[in-house]
């Protein structure tokens, strides 16, 4: 019976906590592009990237219910076409960024109509196999560079309003711009009658087929926003390096953007830009000081799991509520 | 809302700030930042290069009052990373030289970084043609190999050895067709003609059964072959219980038996015939010291990556050496890097001034048993080896 009550719970989340917690995350992004050098503005746009990543995985996993282990297959798709659209056909980068996505949203529908039907297990190992596939293809494709990848991907040229986006700080400015767009989106999706459907659907998708919900294309919808905003990380994410290689594609990155929401905690869209950053920053400055900083890091997420199964976002949830009971009481 | 950004203020520590910190630069200290694998499946390499050109370092006790300091970066073998931290070594340690990758991907990814900032890089390993060719800056001189230079001569003798016939065999990606394409270019120049070539799933093949006959079945006189990692383990035992030996000449890219493998590859091993920039048995002054010196400190018989950071860390020696121990003009000690020419474990080192790629000696060797592993025995010693270089302007 524990397991049916798990299933009927809704994934919780405060859209009051959740702006305040993105706030205080873009205030603390600012201060740190603001006061921090070369690098620390590289990896803040890096981590605003990612953070799209993990948003996008986050409304996949929250409000379609699906976990997808292919995901990272959408970040190449984005990342691939804009390669394609700058070198090959000389588009401009912020046009190619809008048609990935459009590419991405394309081919995001296209899979999501054969496999969102698939529950569970099924739908974890159809998208792994197609991530896979994905990899397998670009890894050997002549065309986009084998497995050195292809380098010489510019960013967008808007000197004529006398601004540099070769400058770190004006990309990681823009990538948070980015970021911000994307997460005011999917919370407004996750607000509307389509983000309550999408969470009827997940509590119990019989009863909402019953009282005329249309259950197979509210997945489809999920699924294909989803990807398209993966595609946009993509699309960013080689802007950011000027270089893109097949290991953007391979199924660790998936892995590694669901341990980022689990961190972050599912469901809550700010928490998987929270997960995002911490797991990054852990990875990054654990590698600096020992070899086998990965054990460490696998140890730290399963006692997440074990013992905080809401994440960081629950973590929170806690503390502002034993806040609160505090001041009640004066 | 201002006390909102209070109640949370706690959960921004692991923020910002963390990376602000600007370290100082200390004129009496030489940094040198390693791109390298230390985990992943490039580990062992990345320790061998680090390990060797450490024990460069550490035969010259100071350069001019200066230190030597080496700020290990790990790439994880993953492009992405490898970025970040190349930022990292240049912006916030502010290292005087880099050295690294190992893999080609990586050296591709971090190239443009490293050419913008004008910091100089060695490679130790990393072997995309394209590194000393189109891709080439004065910022880049590669110490170890190019694809090319190992497999193209390889091609030449075999034709002269009056071998007619070969199959092609490699992992699918980009290392494994460029020397294929190497061999092939100057086995046909030779007079040789290729009678097929498989390219098999990158580090996923674990049964080369179907391969193996298909081999067999061409009639070739010979296989050329490059494996590296459990591959090459792999393959050449399979090989050899299956005969393979018995019907062709098994030869390839010399990694395919490197001293790294040799261990578990044991007596299928023998009689393969590779090409590669170092082979343990040359019989010469510096090698055997090296050999005994790395042997003292690490317990193993050192592999051609090994003898790649010693190299390495000797050109750095030298460079220093030549700018007095001024290294601040960052251009001066780029072109004071490609202007070295070396003897090192594994014969004369000279800088390609057209490319900046290496002009090393190239050994045709044999895997013969030895008394506990097998040896290579070299056969014969190609002099002086260059990569064509077409398309870099320098």
């Amino acid at each position: 019976m524990d397991y049916m009550e798990d299933k009927m719970k809704a994934v919780n989340y405060n859209p009051r906590l959740r702006l305040h917690l993105f706030i205080v995350l873009v205030v603390s992004a600012l201060i740190s592009i603001f006061f921090g050098g070369y690098f620390t503005r590289f990896f803040i746009a890096e981590i605003a990237i990612l953070s799209i990543f993990a948003m996008s995985l986050d409304f996949l996993a929250a409000r379609g219910g699906l976990v997808s282990l292919g995901h990272a297959m959408f970040l190449g798709i984005g990342a691939y076409s804009t390669t394609i659209f700058i070198l090959n056909l000389g588009i401009s980068p912020f046009i190619a960024t809008i048609l990935s996505l459009l590419i991405g949203c394309f081919i995001g529908l296209l899979i999501s109509y054969f496999i969102v039907v698939l529950n569970g297990i099924f739908f974890i190992m159809v998208t792994l196999a197609l991530g896979e596939m994905f990899h397998a293809w670009v890894f050997t494709s002549e065309l986009l560079g084998g497995s050195d990848g292809i380098s010489g991907i510019i960013r967008p040229d808007i000197s004529f309003m006398g601004i540099d986006m070769n400058d770190p700080f004006i990309f990681a400015i823009y990538s948070l711009l980015w970021m911000s767009l994307i997460y005011f989106i999917l919370s407004r999706i996750t607000d509307s009658p389509l983000g309550r459907n999408l969470d009827a659907l997940r509590q119990n998708h019989m009863r909402l087929s019953a009282i005329g919900g249309y259950a197979k294309v509210y997945k489809i919808i999920a699924f294909t926003i989803s990807s398209g905003v993966a595609s946009i990380a993509g699309s960013l994410y080689v802007q950011l390096n000027g270089f893109i290689s097949p290991e953007l594609t391979h199924w660790t990155v998936s892995g590694e953007g669901l341990i980022m929401i689990i961190v972050g905690g599912i469901g809550s869209i700010s928490g998987a830009i929270l997960g995002a950053s911490v797991v990054y920053i852990l990875q990054h400055e654990l590698s600096n000081f020992i070899s086998w900083w990965m054990l460490i890091v696998g140890l730290l997420f399963i006692l997440v799991v074990l013992f905080m199964q809401d994440g960081l976002w629950g973590l929170i949830e806690k503390l502002r509520l034993r806040l609160l009971k505090g001041k009640n009481k004066i | 809302m201002i006390s909102f950004l209070f109640r949370y203020f706690k959960l921004l520590i692991t923020l910002p700030f963390l990376f602000c910190v600007a370290n100082a630069n200390d004129k009496n200290i030489i940094k040198i930042g390693t791109l390298l694998p230390y985990s992943g499946v490039y580990t062992v390499l990345g320790e061998e290069i680090t390990n060797a050109m450490k024990l460069a370092f550490e035969e010259q006790e100071d350069i001019f009052d200066k230190k030597i300091e080496v700020i290990r970066g790990d790439t994880e073998v993953k492009p992405n990373i490898a970025l970040q931290k190349a930022r990292k070594l240049i912006s916030s340690d502010k290292v005087d030289i880099l050295v690294g990758p190992v893999s080609s991907s990586v050296a591709l990814a971090i190239r443009d970084v490293v050419v913008q900032t004008k910091t100089p890089l060695i490679i130790p390993n990393a072997g995309a043609n394209v590194l000393t060719r189109e891709k080439c800056s004065k910022f880049i001189t590669r110490i170890s190999f190019s694809n090319h230079q190992i497999n193209a001569p390889m091609g030449t003798w075999m034709a002269n050895q009056g071998i007619k016939t070969a199959f092609l065999l490699a992992p699918d990606y980009a290392a494994g067709k460029e020397m294929m394409s190497a061999f092939r270019d100057n086995f046909e120049a030779g007079g040789g003609s290729i009678l097929g070539e498989e390219y098999t799933p990158f580090r996923k093949t674990k049964d080369f059964g179907p391969y193996l006959a298909r081999i067999k079945n061409s009639g070739a006189e010979a296989l050329y072959v490059f494996y590296a990692g459990g591959e090459a383990i792999n393959f050449i035992k399979q090989a050899h219980s299956f005969g393979l030996g018995d019907i062709m000449k098994i030869t390839g890219a010399g990694w395919t038996t490197s001293p790294l493998f040799l261990p578990a590859q044991k007596d299928a091993a023998l009689g393969f015939i590779g090409s590669l920039n170092y082979v343990p048995s040359i019989d010469s002054v510096e090698n055997n010291n090296f050999k005994k010196a790395y042997i003292d400190k690490y317990d193993r018989v050192p592999s051609e990556f090994a003898v790649q950071g010693y190299d390495t860390g000797k050109v750095i020696i030298e460079a220093v050496k030549s700018l007095s121990g001024d290294i601040s003009n960052k251009e001066k000690l780029a072109s004071a890097i490609n202007n070295i020419s070396v003897t090192g474990p594994r014969g004369p080192l000279t800088i390609d001034k057209k490319s900046n790629n290496v002009i090393q000696n190239i050994y045709i060797f044999e895997v013969v048993s030895g008394d506990n592993i097998p040896e290579l025995k070299i056969l014969d010693t190609i002099q002086a080896v260059k990569d064509p270089g077409s398309g870099c302007n320098l």
